[in-house]
């Protein structure tokens, strides 16, 4: 009995040691390339049967990175994966496309989408990036995250996925940045980026073109009180995205506390829908606390904003809302300033036929702005990065009218020898 | 009185090359700089060959982005080929949202090509003593520098580009004259000539003044009572025949510049003969 109380003991020093080594082995950078091999060490950016070269299966890289590991992946068509492991916040696990030629057309073999960052058990998914993939034709969601904390989706294309194309479930600090989602969803409850439930706070959403859902809205954010925790997204920023041509809404807002939505432009989105809607769900959990500030919005048939009675405290201003219904507020309680409202946008854009919201030179919506209301400050920057204000003061909309300065002297006294 | 002596060099022909006409330069450009309470960002040095035309940017043109501020703006352009003109004006710039706003042109200097060539004295000229070389150079040069063999005989000479060329303590023969057109006093910029090559020689008609390479040509030359001057340092081989009706007094032991004469003497190696006419030796060693 002593005896195999010291053989436990010793296996266990031996078995926890082992583990202690592996944690702190060093990050690695894998490959994955169509003319790899799982038997292949991974290790080497070439194809091969056994030995320095890289992985074939997504899964297999999946199923082995570690902290702060890199993926990085080939040119050609894949099979999805689905990743249970976790980085740091220091230490993100990277999964790349190296040239953004990586495209995933069939389903990991777990679950139907194409990438799975899955959460289970008491270890969730955390600081894992996928950036770059194509995902599309995938049963159900394109690009899936739940449970992780600082889960990054970024450069990628997710297209004509049955469900939605980018998803998140009590994802908190998720970030979207710079994807391409269109052409997803087969409901009204798929949409083409779709960030769910009430553990999803400090979510960003920035920067990506999302338009023609089949069925459901270009983007929306849910706090979901059905499925736990407050039932609210607090403190989601939602910037410079560029929203058009989706069945339903452009941003649908459900329950969401203290976001930031600005800078985006969202135009000719479903005929029962409308451009920016912030609501409760099922008469809980109202909207409030948001700054609607400098977004373009052109919603010919429906409300560009409309918020809905119950959702107050909400801060709207130096918007452009183009289309005869204009901004709605259903109820009372909130506050607007600043918002220019055209009911034909005639003399405002550079070409709102063809869709390009910048401002005419002579737009009366130049200045129409304000640096700030009450308290809450215009962005210091536009769509793309110049700077507010340029002109006498902050211009409406997502784009500042970019003032051309005078130029400086010419120099004098130029001299050749 | 017949006399022989032996034939007699009087000179030795040099043949030197002329410029490598192959070269680039480099124009250092320098200007006021440009004072805006925005800021300047930089400067912006356009050119453009052979044409001055604003604005640079056609075929042949070239931008140069300087970026930062300086209290003593300037840069040098290297590679530029003196076959061609350029011309030249800088710009300043802010910087608004990373978009450059560029000022107008500064005052354009034109740069053009550079000719130059020797004047006087002609190609292939026989000549001694101190020599007039002359130089012809296009507008827009400051100055000449002339050379002679290649070695620089005087710098940056302004107009009438004349240089007093003093040959006699020359050896004889041939020799390669050569000019350069500066742009401006420290200038790269050049234009060089042809070469014009001379013969320097140690024959002299003290009447006419003109030179000549042989004893037997100054001779033949020479007008009834001339006095031929023979260079005192080399000896003369030569074979001469004095054959034609007219008195002529040869003299040696001159020095190169004819005159003076230093009292020396010239030797003479070949025949020497006297057909007609009156020939008067003088100073000079029968060898």
């Amino acid at each position: 009995m002593e005896s195999n109380s010291v053989k436990l003991i010793c296996f266990a020093v031996i078995f926890f040691g082992f583990l202690g080594v592996a944690e702190s082995s060093p990050a690695a950078i894998y490959y994955v390339r169509m003319d790899g091999n799982n038997n292949c060490s991974g290790l080497v950016d070439q194809g091969g049967a056994s030995g320095n070269c890289a992985w074939r299966t997504l899964q297999f890289a999946a199923d082995a990175v570690q902290a702060g590991d890199r993926v990085m992946v080939g040119n050609g068509t894949y099979q999805g994966f689905m990743i249970q492991s976790h980085g740091t916040a220091g230490l993100p696990i990277l999964f790349k496309a190296q040239s953004n030629g990586a495209n995933i057309t069939t389903r990991n073999a777990t679950t139907s989408d194409g990438i799975n960052i899955e959460s289970w058990g008491d270890t969730p998914s955390d600081f894992i990036t996928v950036d770059g993939f194509n995902v599309y034709n995938q049963p159900r969601m394109g690009i899936r995250a739940i449970g992780g904390n600082g889960i990054v989706i970024k450069n990628c294309t997710s297209h004509n996925n049955s469900s939605n194309g980018i998803f998140s479930g009590d994802a908190p600090n998720i970030q979207v940045l710079n994807n391409t989602a269109y052409a997803n969803g087969s409901s009204s409850y798929e949409h083409n980026i779709y960030i769910s439930n009430a553990l999803s706070d400090g979510a960003i959403v920035r920067g990506n073109l999302v338009y023609n859902s089949n069925a459901g809205n270009g983007l929306q954010l849910n706090g979901d009180w059905e499925m736990g925790g407050d039932g609210f997204i607090d403190n989601a920023l939602i910037e410079n995205n560029i929203v058009y041509g989706n069945s339903k809404k452009g941003l649908s807002l459900i329950s969401i506390r203290f976001g930031r939505i600005q800078n985006n432009i969202i135009y000719n989105n479903g005929p029962a829908a409308g451009g920016i809607h912030l609501v409760d769900q099922g008469g809980q959990n109202f909207s409030t606390g948001n700054v609607v500030v400098n977004n373009t919005i052109d919603e010919p048939n429906q409300a560009s904003i409309r918020i809905n009675d119950g959702s107050d405290n909400n801060y709207i201003f130096n918007n452009i809302s183009v289309g005869t219904k204009g901004i709605v507020f259903e109820g009372g309680g909130n506050f607007q300033s600043n918002n220019y409202s055209s009911d034909d946008g005639s003399g405002l854009f550079v070409n709102r036929a063809g869709h390009d919201y910048h401002l005419l030179q002579n737009s009366p919506t130049k200045s129409f702005g304000a640096a700030s209301y009450l308290s809450k400050a215009a962005p210091s920057v536009d769509l793309e990065g110049n700077a507010r204000p340029q002109g006498a003061g902050f211009d409406a909309g997502a784009y500042e009218f970019a003032e051309v300065p005078l130029p400086p002297a010419a120099p004098t006294g130029l001299s050749v020898r | 009185m017949n006399k022989t002596f032996l034939p007699m060099v009087f000179a030795l022909v040099l043949v030197l090359t002329g410029w490598d006409a192959c070269y680039a330069y480099t124009a250092h450009l320098a200007w006021n700089t440009v004072v805006d309470a925005r800021g300047i960002a930089g400067y912006k040095v356009h050119y453009q060959m052979d044409s001055a035309v604003p604005p640079f940017n056609g075929t042949g043109a070239t931008e140069i982005d300087l970026p930062g501020q300086s209290p003593t703006p300037n840069t040098d352009i290297s590679g530029l080929d003196p076959a061609h003109s350029y011309s030249f004006a800088v710009a300043a710039y802010i910087s608004v949202n990373n978009v450059k706003i560029e000022s107008l042109y500064s005052n354009i200097v034109t740069v053009p090509v550079l000719t130059v060539s020797i004047t006087a004295p002609a190609a292939g000229s026989k000549v001694g003593g101190t020599v007039q070389v002359t130089a012809s150079a296009s507008a827009g040069t400051y100055a000449v520098d002339f050379f002679v063999n290649g070695i620089l005989q005087i710098p940056r000479l302004a107009p009438p580009y004349t240089h007093a060329w003093d040959t006699s303590t020359l050896d004889p023969g041939s020799y390669s004259l050569s000019a350069k057109a500066y742009y401006s006093p420290e200038s790269e910029i050049a234009g060089e000539s042809a070469t014009v090559s001379v013969t320097v020689v140690k024959a002299k008609n003290l009447e006419t003044g003109k030179y000549y390479e042989t004893l037997q040509q100054a001779y033949d030359d020479a007008s009834d009572g001339a006095t031929l001057m023979l260079w005192s340092s080399d000896n003369i081989v030569e074979n001469i025949l004095c054959g034609l009706p007219k008195n002529v007094n040869i003299k040696g032991g001159y020095d190169k510049g004819f005159p003076p004469n230093n009292g020396g003497y010239t030797a003479l190696s070949g025949s020497f003969t006297i057909g007609q006419g009156t020939v008067v030796l003088d100073r000079l060693v029968i060898l």
